[in-house]
């Protein structure tokens, strides 16, 4: 499903236009990756939590040019889904 | 900072941010995240532009160990929801938590912390040198206690290693006491003297009389037999007046009497022994009233396995020599009549009479050089043919070594050569045949396959791979 579409979605669901709904997602995710970005984690009841992670610096070898990379460490939003939810989807 | 900020905080903020009343944002962020779960659910993928893309994935069934009971069972599969947040998100991640650190958020905080601390150590020494000290003070206390108990440890080893030691030196001394005091030396020595006469008495006595027995006996057997006279006749010629030399007699006789000889020897083997035995018993009754010693005695017997080691050890030599002699006459006698056919034995045998003298010195101190001069006094035939074949066995030893040697020295230089030889040979170049690799070549040529690079480096092929049948390749 594509954002679009989920967004229509939503948008039929709770009653507000298209457009306010595209506001509103994209305020929400920037809240959540604001929240993210100071080093919180954002827990959302019956659907799961988002916290940031670190990854860390690693060294790869690329076999054609037989070099060895270094890759910088870096941190990365990372979703783990509530037990609800896990219970929900195995329901059926 | 690593706060857990929970549904209502992420809905307030929105409220927040977008100007929209907190009840319209907290249904949008409900319908939002239901309708996630709900596209999951269907088992479709979704993307939300500024987070990522939600996934359902599905996990198999995987068996595992129970760590206490070690029962296998399996971990039953189910749906997992993955998530893989967008790149833009992740940059924007990293560069917001880069940006701060870098802004002087985190960095400086740490050196506030570590600079204070050195400032303040100087400023307000009053307030700081008490628990320094405190601290200090039981570190230097507990120190002594440890220097305390080492040293108690180091006496209590150290007390009673010079105890032990002493005893020793003690037992050692009065040891040294009791060895050092000359009359009890010479009296074991004077024992031992006698002892070794008495030996050296018994053993001769007893050869003799076998010795006499035996040739009585073998004369009786020979008459009895009725032999031919004229053997009889030089045998006893060869025994008693020991100058019959003649080879066909000397060799009939020697092997005779190398028989008879073995008998004797087995037969004085068993006098020395009861000559021992009561020499060793002799010894017993002398030591026992006179002195209690823990050494002599260990002395003693070790000075009388030393001798009976040496007597056998020259029994066995004896034996040796007498089977080799008998070796060394059967093989004369089987080379004559062949007119000599091998090479190595001429030279054995005309080395014979130059080197008599020089070989039987070496062989003398392995024996007991009284002893074999013991023998030759009773068996003056035994001694003169134990001086010949004594010769004989050892020039043939080295002789077989030279021998062996020089096998050795024209082995060697055999086996280098062939290699030597083998790489000329090599051709220089090869034509290619059906079913023929470059890497076979290489196999055929060098032995191994790594010699395939060497061949492509001098040649030029258009596909190393598939060269065509009939082309010629260079070899390195």
């Amino acid at each position: 499903m594509t954002n679009k579409e989920f967004l229509e979605k939503v948008s039929r669901k709770t009653n507000i236009e298209m457009d306010k709904v595209k506001d509103l997602s994209s305020s929400l995710a920037s809240a959540v990756l604001e929240a993210i970005a100071q080093g919180n984690s954002v827990t959302i009841q019956g659907f799961g939590s988002f916290e940031p992670r670190e990854k860390a610096s690693r060294r790869i070898y690329n076999p054609t040019t037989k070099t060895y990379l270094v890759v910088p460490s870096k941190t990365t939003l990372s979703y783990k889904m509530s037990a609800a939810l896990k219970t929900q989807l195995n329901k059926q | 900072m690593n706060e857990k900020l929970s549904f209502q905080n992420i809905t307030d903020k929105l409220a927040q941010e977008s100007g929209v009343s907190k009840k319209m944002a907290e249904t949008f962020s409900k319908a939002f995240f239901d309708t996630i779960v709900e596209t999951l659910s269907t088992g479709d993928s979704i993307k939300i532009k500024g987070l990522g893309t939600f996934k359902l994935v599905e996990v198999g069934d995987r068996e595992s160990v129970n760590v206490s009971t070690g029962m296998r069972f399996v971990i039953p599969g189910y749906k997992k929801v993955a998530f893989t947040a967008e790149d833009s998100v992740v940059e924007e991640l990293n560069a917001r938590t880069e940006a701060p650190a870098s802004d002087s958020t985190e960095t400086p905080v740490e050196v506030e912390v570590s600079e204070p601390v050195a400032a303040e150590v100087p400023e307000e020494a009053p307030v700081e040198e008490v628990p320094v000290v405190e601290e200090e003070a039981p570190v230097v206390e507990e120190v002594p206690v440890e220097v305390e108990k080492e040293e108690d440890i180091d006496t209590l080893i150290q007390v009673p290693e010079p105890e032990q030691v002493e005893q020793p030196q003690d037992a050692f001394a009065g040891i040294d006491m009791l060895i050092s005091t000359p009359e009890s030396m010479e009296e074991i020595r004077q024992q031992y003297e006698e002892a070794k006469a008495k030996m050296e008495t018994a053993v001769e006595e007893a050869r003799k009389a076998n010795a006499e027995k035996l040739r009585l006996e073998r004369l009786l057997e020979r008459m009895e037999n009725n032999v031919e006279p004229e053997m009889v006749a030089h045998t006893e010629r060869a025994e008693v007046q020991n100058t019959d030399d003649s080879a066909d007699t000397a060799q009939e006789t020697a092997q005779e009497e190398n028989s008879n000889k073995i008998e004797a020897v087995d037969k004085t083997d068993t006098t020395d022994e009861e000559a021992k035995r009561q020499e060793a018993f002799n010894r017993v009754m002398m030591e026992q009233p006179k002195q209690q010693e823990p050494e002599p005695p260990s002395e003693k017997t070790s000075n009388r396995n030393v001798w009976m080691t040496l007597l056998v050890v020259f029994l066995v030599a004896v034996l040796g020599v007498f089977v080799y002699m008998i070796y060394r006459n059967i093989e004369a006698v089987e080379k004559v009549p062949t007119e000599q056919t091998t090479k190595p034995s001429k030279p054995v045998q005309s080395q014979k009479p130059s080197k008599p003298a020089q070989p039987a010195q070496p062989s003398a101190p392995k024996v007991d050089k009284d002893s074999v001069e013991k023998v030759q006094k009773e068996d003056s035939i035994k001694a003169s043919k134990v001086d010949t074949s004594k010769p004989q066995k050892e020039e043939t030893q080295p002789n077989a070594k030279k021998i062996e040697e020089k096998k050795q020295d024209t082995k060697k230089p055999v086996e280098v050569k062939k290699p030597e030889e083998k790489k000329p040979e090599r051709p220089k170049t090869h034509r290619m045949q059906r079913g023929e690799s470059l890497t076979r070549i290489s196999q055929k040529y060098y032995g191994t396959k790594d010699s395939v690079r060497a061949i492509l480096r001098i040649n030029t092929f258009a596909n190393p791979d598939n060269i065509p049948v009939g082309a010629v390749v260079k070899l390195p």
